[in-house]
């Protein structure tokens, strides 16, 4: 008897990411309801901590603009490097599940019943955080500077236009699915964080619109928007902030989640089935149709065979 | 080009909530459909028991 232990290095192929992406979808939508909310409290809280040290680490960093961003979309990363090595549940990262509900693998009420308990979820995870993060007076830092740039970026988000919103809302979860996707393809943790790197930075840098993200930034700002040695620090006026209220931030989530949905579920998850997958299921349909008709057709030849005209 | 480039944000302001917001309003209805079921069997089962 032999044992072969063969330990392989290479990455898995995109037609097994597929494969393995519909099966984590399903495994995903079907796990226990508190279990899920639960995970999605985590992923939420990950989500707000790499929004925090983005928004530290961004502040007074002179360095010009490009360089700015890029190192502000490197420490963002922590964030989904959280969600994908430590285990948690991100509505975003979710709206892969697609793939499985387009192969059949899952109702579109499964797929409802996860992103709706992931989404509330991430909203507690990321409030949560955004009251320990006001208390820790963490915005004090460098002469209230930290908390002006969080206002700054809260107010640039609710001032958005719908299409502006919906559009960096598509190209936000492209990447962040795109990001998860290649995750799919790494054997170790390195792999998978090195997967991460290049699109969650891309996204961040690019100044695109994460749901998630957002329910850490824009309630961040609220409350720094009653602070008035912030205000000073950012140097707004009164009227400035007309559109950093309560209401202001649904309407950036209500566009910015529709295209996080339509970025992620549609432009990745059912593009990606569509090329890797869709053969396979057509494939196996017609190896089905034509097992059916080799059975109809031995049925038939049985009677026949079995009928009283044929056995005189 | 101007004209190109108002309907293309007409598109991506009505096109893409238009397709994300139908495909949310059937999930969630074939999902309140499934737990209306579940309650409904979840007392036939029940009063049967009691019977």
């Amino acid at each position: 008897m032999s044992v072969t232990n063969q330990i392989t290095l290479d990455a898995h192929p995109p037609l097994e990411m597929a494969e393995r992406m519909e099966d984590v979808g399903v495994k995903k939508a079907t796990m226990d309801p508190w279990s899920m909310f639960a995970l999605a409290v985590l992923a939420g809280s990950f989500i707000g901590l790499g929004a925090e040290f983005f928004t530290l680490v961004i502040t007074d960093s002179g360095l010009g603009f490009g360089m700015n961003k890029l190192i502000g979309g490197l420490v963002f990363c922590l964030g989904l490097i959280l969600v994908v090595i430590a285990g948690a549940e991100l509505f975003t990262g979710n709206n892969l599940i697609i793939m499985a509900w387009v192969g059949g693998k899952l109702s579109l009420a499964q797929v409802m019943r996860n992103w709706l308990i992931v989404y509330a979820g991430n909203l507690v995870g990321s409030l949560g955080l955004v009251v320990f993060m006001y208390f820790s007076r963490q915005w004090m830092f460098s002469n209230y500077r930290v908390g002006a740039t969080a206002l700054t970026i809260a107010n640039a988000k609710v001032n958005l236009s719908f299409s502006a919103a919906i559009s960096r809302g598509t190209l936000c979860n492209a990447l962040v699915c795109l990001a998860v996707w290649l995750t799919l393809s790494g054997r170790s943790v390195t792999d998978k964080i090195l997967a991460i790197l290049f699109p969650i930075t891309a996204f961040v840098a690019s100044g695109f619109e994460h749901s998630i993200a957002n329910m850490y930034f824009i309630p961040m700002g609220l409350l720094l928007k009653g602070e008035p040695e912030v205000l000073t620090a950012a140097g707004f006026v009164a009227g400035d902030l007309a559109q950093l209220t309560v209401g202001g931030f649904v309407n950036n989530l209500v566009a910015v989640t529709t295209g996080n949905i339509f970025g992620g579920g549609f432009l990745v998850a059912a593009v990606y089935w569509f090329i890797y997958r869709r053969p396979k299921v057509l494939a196996d349909e017609v190896r089905s149709r034509s097992a059916a008709r080799a059975d109809a057709l031995q049925t038939t030849a049985d009677e026949s065979a079995s009928s009283p005209a044929a056995s005189g | 080009m101007t004209n190109v480039l108002t309907i293309l944000d007409a598109g991506i302001s009505i096109l893409v909530p238009g397709l994300v917001w139908t495909l949310l309003a059937v999930g969630l209805y074939q999902l309140a459909r499934e737990v209306i079921q579940g309650a409904g069997a979840h007392e036939r089962v029940a009063s049967g028991t009691r019977s």
